[in-house]
């Protein structure tokens, strides 16, 4: 089945228009107005007056995030923003909400905490609606920093700390699916997640790395065609070719050793396709 | 050619220097007595009898740099360590400094600038003489940071850390050339460099990329075999079997895009072969011949 809906996974720290200095504005600068991520959602939405919803649930601070996010579409011309702070399931089936959501033509998971994120959404109405509109309708479903962490199947998150004073383990949770066999992480380069989303890959080599770096993100179409925006790199991690068994490391009774991963970096205006897992 | 008979050492620098460094918010905390690098570069020697010389001749603070070691190696009851404190090449061809290496079972860099390192040695008698020993004898050649990257042939001088695969970021010159096969850089996953890093193996890609990762290193022996130390963990990149990418050309200041860069991390203990591109059994092979 063809997905008709598009989604945007955002590295966080995108530009807002606010005037500050991009992370990689030397790199490969976009224009806020004209070129840059949050352009470029408004920009997929088919119907440009159509409103659209900030879901805030994942932020501490939903207030700020939300005229923050009102603010910068504004400054795109988008008129019709508003936000919804849900903290529970029982919320997320709120008839109104339902309603707002149906008629969106985008829908913008902010940053926060992931986990809380999908625990309010999870199983509810409101994820069903989502999913469903995505699936069937040209919407734009959209997510930054943790909003895009919750998108794949599989989502990451730090455990506790555990009692021995070691590293917290990460745990791989259920994510909302929107994005099949895929891992994303966020904040790529500049907090070094090289490593905790390669270990990752490394357990569930059947999933796809996507690590977005910070006001960088990918636009998926049909569920399959990914293109690369914004100002920084996108690195790909597939993790196929670790069931090719070598003897030698299977003996191995160590835990963090990852043999042949492959690696793809993408820039802006590259094309990737998820089933092929090619640049396209 | 004969594979060398000594071991290299690179360490992505920041390496435990006493007990209280050791570090537990990492995937395998070592401790610093048992496993630590610096304990370490001693077994690869003769252990606590072991004669190191500590040259901090990348660094701007040599005499505090140099005190610093000998007090990391004392927490090692190691009691042969001498500092070797060179500014130019005039100096480390004096007598003493060419004594002092002859008489050693090794030599450690410390960090600092590659560049002021490589301007110190650069066709001496010293690194002639250095290079001799790492090849005919047992001799250990280990350094942090920019000691570390210095022991390549096309040693990393610049480019910025944080930022995409931009043609012409980064540039290489030449380093001691003691691992002619690697392009090495440090402080890896902490200062996210892996566009640094790729971006050095494209200009090369005949060499094998290391990233190693703070308090992490590998000890190099027959100029091929690694095995990783530390509480880290060392990303490996290969350019063998880079399928689409716009490197060539691409502007300076382009972005670039590669597909089917193959990499490996290495935990403690983990061993790979340069030449064979794989991990490999633990202990080193016995060299032909």
């Amino acid at each position: 089945m063809l997905v008709k809906g598009t989604l945007v996974a955002i590295g966080g720290n995108e530009d807002k228009g606010t005037g500050r200095r991009p992370l990689h504005e030397k790199d490969t600068p976009q224009k806020f107005v004209s070129s840059g991520i949050l352009f470029r959602v408004a920009s997929e939405m088919k119907h440009p007056d159509a409103p659209i919803e900030i879901i805030t649930t994942a932020s501490s601070i939903p207030e700020k995030v939300g005229r923050d996010y009102q603010r910068a579409f504004r400054r795109l011309g988008r008129r019709h923003v508003n936000v919804m702070h849900l903290e529970t399931p029982a919320e997320a089936a709120d008839p109104d909400v339902l309603a707002r959501v149906a008629e969106a033509g985008c829908v913008l998971f902010s940053g926060g905490d992931q986990l809380k994120l999908v625990l309010a959404l999870r199983d509810t109405p409101l994820a069903e609606l989502i999913h469903e509109r995505y699936l069937h309708e040209p919407v734009v479903i959209a997510g930054t920093s943790a909003g895009a962490m919750a998108m794949s199947d599989l989502m990451m998150y730090p455990g506790s700390p555990r009692a021995d004073g070691l590293a917290p383990e990460l745990d791989l949770q259920p994510g909302l699916a929107l994005v099949h066999d895929a891992i994303i992480d966020t904040h790529f380069l500049v907090r070094g997640r090289f490593r905790r989303l390669a270990i990752a890959v490394s357990e569930q080599p059947q999933h796809l790395g996507i690590g977005l770096e910070e006001d960088t993100g990918v636009v998926i179409r049909r569920g399959n065609q990914l293109e690369t925006i914004g100002s920084g790199l996108v690195t790909i991690i597939d993790g196929r070719s670790l069931q090719e068994a070598n003897p030698t490391v299977a003996k191995s009774v160590h835990e963090i050793f990852i043999e042949n991963l492959l690696v793809h970096v993408l820039a802006h205006g590259n094309n990737f396709t998820l089933r092929g897992r090619k640049i396209s | 050619m004969q594979p060398p008979k000594g071991k290299l050492i690179p360490i992505g620098g920041k390496e435990a220097r006493g007990p209280e460094d050791e570090k537990a918010d990492v995937l395998q905390p070592v401790d610093f007595s048992e496993h630590g690098i610096l304990k370490e570069i001693l077994a690869e020697m003769r252990g606590c009898e072991s004669r190191l010389l500590v040259i901090p001749a990348a660094s701007s603070i040599p005499d505090e740099m140099g005190d610093m070691y000998l007090d990391a190696f004392g927490h090692l009851s190691c009691p042969h360590v001498e500092v070797l404190n060179v500014r130019d090449r005039r100096q480390a061809d004096s007598k003493k400094s060419l004594q002092l290496l002859a008489e050693a079972d090794g030599v450690f860099f410390s960090g600092g600038d590659q560049n002021r390192l490589t301007r110190c040695f650069a066709d001496t008698e010293f690194l002639t003489l250095l290079r001799q020993r790492y090849e005919r004898e047992n001799f250990v050649v280990a350094g942090t940071s920019a000691g570390a990257m210095a022991m390549a042939k096309h040693m990393i001088t610049e480019g910025d850390s944080a930022e995409p695969v931009l043609k012409g970021l980064v540039g290489t010159a030449g380093g001691l050339g003691l691992f002619p096969e690697a392009i090495i850089d440090t402080h890896f996953m902490n200062r996210g460099r892996l566009a640094r890093l790729t971006e050095a193996l494209l200009l090369h890609p005949r060499c094998v990329a290391l990233g190693l990762s703070e308090d992490t290193g590998v000890v190099v022996s027959q100029g091929d075999h690694l095995r990783a130390i530390g509480s880290g963990v060392v990303l490996v990149v290969e350019a063998d079997e880079i399928g689409q990418t716009n490197y060539k050309r691409a502007k300076k200041g382009d972005p670039v895009f590669i597909e089917n860069l193959r990499m490996h991390i290495l935990a403690r203990e983990a061993c790979y072969s340069v030449r064979e591109r794989r991990f490999v059994a633990e202990a080193a092979a016995v060299p032909a011949g």
